[in-house]
C-alpha cells in the first residue's frame, strides 16, 4: 500500500470516528425531542426553549460557556487518566476537595492581595486533587488495588466529609442558606462578559486543555504515558518502568480535577455549599468519551455537553419539562458513544 | 453501648439485605467475566418503582413484582446496548446508574408533580414477620425471625445461587465462560446469552434489594441506595465470587453501616463524618485484602 493511501485510509478514519459520535449525538438529541413530546403539554414551546434557549440571549448564552469550565476541567482528567490505562471514578469528590480547599485558603490567608490569594488558591485545589488522585495510584502500585472501586469510594467518602465541614465547622452562620464561609472578594477572577457568570477561569481552563495536549503528545512523559495506556505489558518490554504510571495519571487527573473544583469558588460561587459538584465529576466522563479521550476534543465536548443541559434549564423556565430530561439526554450519549457498531458501520464503508 | 446486643444483632441482618442482594447478583456476573458497575443504579430504579407500583395497586407483592420487571427491562436494555451494539459494559454500567437517577426525577415529576421525597399515607409496608418456635429460642432467634418477607427471600436465594453455581450445567457454563470467554466459545457455549442471563440475574436480586429499602422506609428518597450497589460490588470481589465470602462480606459491611447508623443516634461524633465510614472501612477492606493476597502470593512463589 504507497504512503497516499494511508493517508486517506487515516482520514476516512478520522471521519467514520466523527460520524460514530454524531450519531450518537443525534440519537441522543432526537429522544430529547422524544421526551419532550411525550412529556410537555406544550411541546413545541418546550422544543424551541431546549434548543434554541441557550442563544436567545447573551446572558444565557455565556452563562452556558461558564458552565462548560468545571466540565473541561474535569473531561481533561477523565481523558487523562483513560489515556493512560487507568480509571477515575472519583471526580465528584476531587471537585468538591478542590473547592473545599479554596475555601479554607481563602479564609485562613485572608490579608493576601488578590492576585496571590487567587493562584495561592488554585495551586492548593490543583495539589489536594493531585494527591486523592495519587492514592488511589498508590494503592494500585503497591498492592495492586483497583482504582476504579477506591477513586470512587475514597470520592464517595470524601463528599460525606466535606458536607459536615460545610454544615459544622465552616458554616457561615449569618447566612439563611446553606453555605460555608467565603474567601475575601479580592481573589476572585474577574467576570468576563458582565452581566454573564462567564469569569477569568475559562482562559485557565483553555490554558489546562492546551497544555494537557502538549504533554500528552509533545513530551517524553506523555509518550510514556500513552504506551503505557494502551499496553501495560510492552511498555515494559519496550522499557519503561511501568510502576510509576499508576500514580502519575491519577495524580495528573485528580490535579485537573481538583483544581476545577478551585476555579469554581476563585470564578463563580465564593463560598462553599452542599450540592456544589452536582454530577460534574460524572460529565467528565461523559465529555471523555465524546472527545475519545483526546485533550483538544474536550472543549468542543463540553460545550455540547452544558448546551444539552443548559436547554433543558432554560426550558424548564419557561414550559413545562423539568431539568432532570437533561440527564436522561446524557445517559442515551453515555450508551452509544462506545457502540462499536455504528463506528464499525461507517468505517466498512469510507475506509478501503 | 454494648455493640454486641440484641437489637445490632436484628439491626444487622436488616441492613445486610440491600448489599446480600446486590451482591449475589453481582456475583453472577463477575462469575461469567463482566464487572456490572449498574448495581446501584439497578436498585435505585427497583426502589423507585417498588413505590409507584405499590401505591397504584395497594398491593406489596404487586408493588415488588413492578419493581422486578421494571428493574429487569433496565437490565435488558443495558444488556442490549453493550452486547448488539457492542459497547463497553462498564460505560454502559455507568450510563443506566444515571438514567435510573433521571428516570425516577422525571416520572416522579410527572406522575405526581413533585421532585425529592415520594411518600403516600396509608400505603402499605414491608413488616417483621415471626417464625413461631424459632423466635424463642435465645440470640438465634434474633437472628433467624422477626424480618421482613424479602430478607428471607434473600438467604433463600444464596443457598438457590450457592446450587446454581456449583451445581448446575448453567452454573458450570457460567464459570467457563468467565475463565475463558473463546474457549468456551469453542467447544460450543453461547458465552453473550450465558452473559446477557448474568446480568439479567444482577437485575432480578437488585430489584429485590431496592425495593426492600424503600418499602421498609414506605418511602423514595432521592439516593436511597447511597453508594450500596458499588459496595456490594466490592463484597462480591472481597468474596471471592463465592456465596459464603459473599454472606460474611454482606454481614461485615452491614456491621459497619450499623455501627455508623448507630453513632450517630447515641455518641457526639458528627454524623457526616459517619456517613463516610462505610466508604472509608471499604477501601481500607480492599487494601488489606490486596496485602494479604500479595504477601500469600509471594509466600507460595517463595516454596517453589
Amino acid at each position: 500500500m504507497s504512503n497516499t493511501d494511508t493517508r486517506a485510509n487515516q482520514l476516512r478514519n478520522g471521519l467514520a470516528t466523527f460520524l460514530g459520535i454524531m450519531t450518537a449525538v443525534a440519537a441522543s438529541l432526537g429522544v430529547a425531542v422524544a421526551l419532550i413530546f411525550i412529556l410537555s403539554k406544550d411541546p413545541s414551546r418546550s422544543l424551541y426553549y431546549y434548543f434554541a434557549g441557550p442563544f436567545m440571549n447573551k446572558f444565557l448564552f455565556f452563562n452556558m460557556i461558564e458552565s462548560s469550565i468545571p466540565i473541561i476541567f474535569s473531561g481533561l482528567g477523565i481523558a487523562v487518566a483513560f489515556r493512560s490505562g487507568v480509571t477515575n471514578l472519583g471526580g465528584e469528590g476531587q471537585i468538591f476537595a478542590g473547592a473545599m480547599v479554596a475555601v479554607l485558603l481563602g479564609v485562613w490567608f485572608p490579608e493576601l492581595p488578590g492576585f496571590l490569594g487567587a493562584v495561592v488558591i488554585l495551586v492548593g485545589g490543583l495539589t489536594v486533587g493531585a494527591l486523592i488522585g495519587s492514592l488511589s495510584g498508590f494503592l494500585r502500585m503497591k498492592w495492586n488495588v483497583s482504582d476504579l472501586l477506591t477513586t470512587y469510594l475514597i470520592s464517595m467518602g470524601l463528599v460525606q466529609v466535606i458536607n459536615y465541614l460545610i454544615l459544622g465547622p465552616f458554616r457561615d452562620p449569618s447566612k439563611i442558606r446553606i453555605q460555608s464561609l467565603s474567601i475575601p472578594k479580592s481573589y476572585m477572577l474577574p467576570r468576563i462578559a458582565t452581566p454573564s457568570y462567564l469569569h477569568a477561569g475559562l482562559y485557565i481552563a483553555i490554558a489546562a486543555v492546551l497544555v494537557v495536549h502538549v504533554l500528552m503528545k509533545h513530551t517524553h512523559t506523555g509518550y510514556h504515558l500513552r504506551v503505557t495506556g494502551s499496553n501495560r505489558q510492552f511498555a515494559r518490554y519496550g522499557g519503561i518502568n511501568i510502576k510509576p504510571f499508576y500514580v502519575l495519571p491519577l495524580a495528573i487527573s485528580g490535579g485537573l480535577i481538583g483544581l476545577g473544583g478551585a476555579v469554581q469558588i476563585v470564578g463563580r460561587f465564593q463560598s462553599g455549599f452542599l450540592d456544589l459538584t452536582a454530577g460534574l465529576g460524572w460529565a467528565g466522563i461523559g465529555v471523555a468519551l465524546i472527545a475519545r479521550r483526546n485533550p483538544l476534543g474536550v472543549l468542543p465536548a463540553a460545550l455540547f455537553y452544558v448546551y444539552l443541559q443548559s436547554g433543558a434549564r432554560v426550558a424548564m423556565m419557561n414550559s413545562d419539562v423539568t431539568y432532570e430530561i437533561a440527564a436522561i439526554v446524557t445517559s442515551v450519549i453515555f450508551y452509544l458513544i462506545t457502540a462499536e457498531v455504528t463506528f464499525a458501520f461507517f468505517r466498512r464503508r469510507l475506509v478501503k | 453501648m454494648n455493640a454486641l446486643d440484641i437489637p445490632a444483632i436484628t439491626s444487622t441482618v436488616v441492613i445486610m439485605t440491600p448489599f446480600l442482594l446486590a451482591a449475589i447478583g453481582g456475583a453472577f456476573s463477575a462469575i461469567s467475566g463482566l464487572l456490572n458497575i449498574a448495581l446501584e443504579g439497578l436498585m435505585l430504579n427497583a426502589a423507585f418503582f417498588a413505590i409507584v407500583f405499590t401505591n397504584l395497586t395497594g398491593s406489596l407483592f404487586l408493588g415488588i413484582l413492578g419493581a422486578i420487571v421494571t428493574t429487569l427491562l433496565l437490565t435488558a436494555l443495558f444488556a442490549t446496548v453493550s452486547f448488539k451494539f457492542k459497547a463497553n459494559i462498564f460505560i454502559c454500567g455507568l450510563a443506566t446508574n444515571f438514567l435510573a437517577i433521571a428516570l425516577s426525577i422525571v416520572l416522579a415529576n410527572a406522575f405526581y408533580g413533585v421532585t425529592g421525597s415520594i411518600q403516600f399515607p396509608g400505603m402499605p409496608r414491608l413488616v417483621p414477620i415471626n417464625i413461631p418456635i424459632l423466635e424463642n429460642i435465645p440470640i438465634l432467634g434474633n437472628i433467624l425471625s422477626g424480618h421482613n418477607a424479602i430478607v428471607y427471600v434473600s438467604w433463600l436465594l444464596l443457598v438457590v445461587a450457592a446450587v446454581v453455581i456449583n451445581r448446575t450445567p448453567f452454573g458450570m457454563r457460567l464459570r467457563a465462560v468467565g475463565i475463558n470467554e473463546k474457549a468456551a466459545t469453542a467447544i460450543g457455549i453461547n458465552a453473550k446469552r450465558i452473559q446477557f442471563t448474568a446480568l439479567l440475574i444482577s437485575g432480578f436480586t437488585c430489584a429485590l434489594g431496592g425495593a426492600v429499602l424503600s418499602l421498609t422506609l414506605g418511602a423514595f428518597v432521592p439516593n436511597v441506595t447511597s453508594g450500596r450497589g458499588w459496595i456490594a460490588l466490592v463484597i462480591v470481589y472481597l468474596g471471592r465470587m463465592k456465596p459464603l465470602g459473599i454472606l460474611i462480606g454482606s454481614v461485615v459491611f452491614g456491621f459497619v453501616d450499623y455501627i455508623s447508623n448507630n453513632l450517630q443516634a447515641t455518641s457526639n461524633i458528627p454524623s457526616g463524618l459517619l456517613l463516610s465510614l462505610p466508604f472509608f472501612a471499604t477501601v481500607a477492606a480492599l487494601t488489606l485484602y490486596s496485602i494479604i493476597e500479595m504477601t500469600m502470593s509471594k509466600r507460595g512463589l517463595l516454596k517453589k
